[in-house]
């Protein structure tokens, strides 16, 4: 079974707010507050990156266990993939084959929130 | 409304603004004629339950304050000595019907209230909450007649453009009916920008006043508004640039008094030190 990649739904109006994000679903008239956790995972889903590469780009960033990262950013995933807020990407293939050349570290820096 | 029904109606008039149809009533035979005159294009032959009703003094007395009430449904929404603010506030609300469907700014069921040249973004129905508190309020704070605010895509706020075909002067025209001068300065009610933006959620187990991120406050504002749909959500952004660099709050308090001293706190600059607090810039 191909790997999950994530992507943000293309249908969303989205405010970018100190880190943080609204989401306003333009189909379903549904408004959502992502908080940081939640919109750092956002920033990270693209379509070409899988779950298990979120985990290890926020773990190596954060400097935390990978287990406990990828155990939270599956349900954060889980949580926005029922609200709509993401879909599956366009081109599910293998964490194997994952595009090697994609700096995860650096994006995950810069997404970082900058307030204490 | 039943609780209202001894005040002495006598006119009931029914309208149709926006795709909604709802009813107007007045003890005043005076302010019955206004009505007629003033949202002659938007009455309906269909009869409907009275949403608003106008109460006015049957006379006018030589001494004392005498205040012109609206109500909708069962809620106080103001209380005037002068009717033609009571007239500018009946036709603000029932303009809010058709602003669902527009797209000429982002409209939010949210005001400004101001006090020594600071103003805060509310949420319209704490207006008629912290009234409650006497009147000290109005010698407090300056609070707004209209309550819809609008936001452009740049984050500048806007009193909400009149559509509706009413006569020219027809908030006067109720003053003056009633016999009583009247003056709007209709430009006042907006200021283009606010030092602070509150949101209100009442929860009993948190501090009555508490810094949120601007992200929250965003998301509690957003879901006020009147017409994020008819936008297709752009209105959004627009919301977003408004609170930028704003310290946000939430007044999470249940009784008037205490939310009118602490609306009253934040814009005596005390709400610097919990801007420190919150904003975390």
């Amino acid at each position: 079974m191909p790997a999950s990649k994530p992507t943000l739904n293309s249908r969303l109006v989205v405010a970018d707010i100190d880190g943080e994000k609204v989401v306003y679903d333009r189909v379903h008239a549904q408004l959502h507050y992502l908080n940081h956790s939640a919109s750092l995972v956002t920033d990270l889903c693209d379509g070409e990156t899988t779950i298990r590469q979120m985990a290890e780009a926020i773990a190596d960033v954060y400097e935390m266990p990978f287990d406990d990262v990828r155990s939270q950013v599956n349900s954060v995933v889980r949580d926005l993939r029922n609200v709509g807020v993401i879909e599956e990407g366009p081109s599910a293939i293998s964490p194997d084959t994952a595009d090697d050349d994609l700096d995860l570290e650096s994006l995950v820096r810069m997404e970082v929130p900058r307030t204490a | 409304m039943d609780h209202l029904n001894h005040l002495g109606w006598v006119v009931y008039k029914s309208y149709e603004i926006g795709g909604y149809i709802f009813g107007i009533r007045t003890n005043s035979e005076l302010a019955g004629e206004w009505l007629e005159a003033t949202l002659a294009a938007y009455e309906s032959d269909e009869e409907a339950e009275p949403y608003y009703s106008l109460w006015v003094p049957e006379e006018q007395k030589a001494v004392g304050k005498q205040y012109h009430v609206l109500y909708r449904e069962s809620d106080d929404l103001m209380r005037t000595t002068d009717p033609a603010r009571l007239a500018q506030r009946l036709l603000a609300e029932v303009e809010a019907f058709t602003l669902r469907r527009r797209q000429d700014g982002l409209f939010l069921d949210a005001c400004v209230v101001e006090r020594g040249g600071l103003a805060a973004l509310v949420p319209s129905p704490i207006v008629p909450f912290i009234r409650l508190a006497g009147r000290r309020v109005e010698q407090e704070l300056t609070l707004p007649v209209e309550p819809i605010v609008g936001v452009d895509p740049d984050g500048t706020l806007f009193a909400v453009p009149r559509k509706l075909h009413v006569p020219d002067g027809a908030c006067e025209d109720l003053a003056w009916r009633l016999g009583i001068d009247g003056s709007i300065e209709r430009s006042e009610d907006v200021p283009a920008s606010v030092d602070a933006v509150c949101a209100f959620h009442y929860d009993p187990d948190s501090p009555p006043m508490m810094p949120i991120s601007r992200a929250v406050a965003v998301h509690a504002f957003a879901g006020m508004a009147l017409n994020l749909y008819a936008t297709r959500g752009q209105g959004l952004l627009g919301l977003a640039k408004l609170a930028e660099r704003l310290p946000c709050y939430v007044l999470q308090e249940a009784k008037p008094r205490e939310s009118f001293a602490l609306l009253t706190s934040l814009l005596s600059g005390e709400a610097g030190e919990l801007a420190a607090v919150g904003s975390g810039t």
